[in-house]
């Protein structure tokens, strides 16, 4: 699911993002259908789409794509 | 300002805190979805940047996600569907439309509470006596919480 446009909006990551830093993308396949300032506004242009055919990413600079989770147990065991 | 103060259980190695989430009213109640809240426990997790969803959690609760990303954890990379949701922390303190990924279910608890959310506000951990507690208000407030200078008094 939106694996297309996971792809696309990896490999023009630099070109998507450009000038859109905070602000939301959809994407649909390899198409940008529009920048959003927040979520409502998004949810207000995309409705009557239906969802899972569209991507809506936030636009971030490249270090900040992946999301780091360092949780550690320590098991004690006999 | 909000505020909410909460007592861990004796000898608690974990901040656990009872939360309420829901999919991003501002977004999803476009689709005519109704976006009520489910009560979670969550983790408060200083090492984590961006908060996160346990994937069983997200999936008995219809979470639908708009986007995927890369997770960097413990065990290494992973490809993490991302959602986006509000978030109530006790005392009302309601977060919104923040992005939430997953993360493998541990039985433990359902959300995590990352650096974007603890950022929001002031956090402060006291354990005298061996009772963890946790204070937290939103916004920050001016002076920033100094402990060295509680100790003299300034």
């Amino acid at each position: 699911m939106l694996e297309s446009e996971t792809e696309f909006y990896t490999s023009h990551h630099d070109e998507i993002v450009a000038g859109h830093i905070g602000e939301f993308v959809a994407l649909e396949g390899a198409k940008v259908i529009g920048y959003f300032k927040n979520l409502e506004e998004a949810g207000i242009a995309m409705k009557g789409r239906v969802l899972g055919t569209f991507a809506l990413k936030r636009c971030r600079n490249s270090e900040d794509e992946a999301v780091m989770i360092y949780e550690w147990e320590r098991t004690l065991s006999a | 300002m909000k505020t909410f103060t909460f007592n861990a259980a004796p000898g608690a190695r974990r901040i656990l805190l009872p939360v309420s989430i829901r999919q991003s009213f501002s977004f999803f109640h476009n689709f005519g979805y109704e976006c009520s809240y489910s009560k979670a426990t969550a983790l408060l997790d200083t090492g984590a940047s961006g908060s996160c969803i346990s994937g069983l959690y997200a999936r008995r609760n219809k979470f639908i996600s708009l986007c995927d990303c890369e997770v960097l954890g413990v065990g290494g990379k992973y490809v993490s569907k991302v959602y986006y949701a509000d978030i109530m922390l006790p005392g009302d303190i309601l977060i919104r439309d923040i992005e939430v990924t997953d993360f493998f279910d541990n039985g433990k608890f359902d959300v995590i509470i990352g650096m974007d959310i603890i950022t929001t506000g002031d956090f402060a951990l006291s354990n005298y006596n061996d009772q963890m507690t946790v204070s937290f208000r939103c916004p920050p407030v001016n002076p920033p919480i100094d402990f060295g200078k509680l100790a003299l008094g300034l």
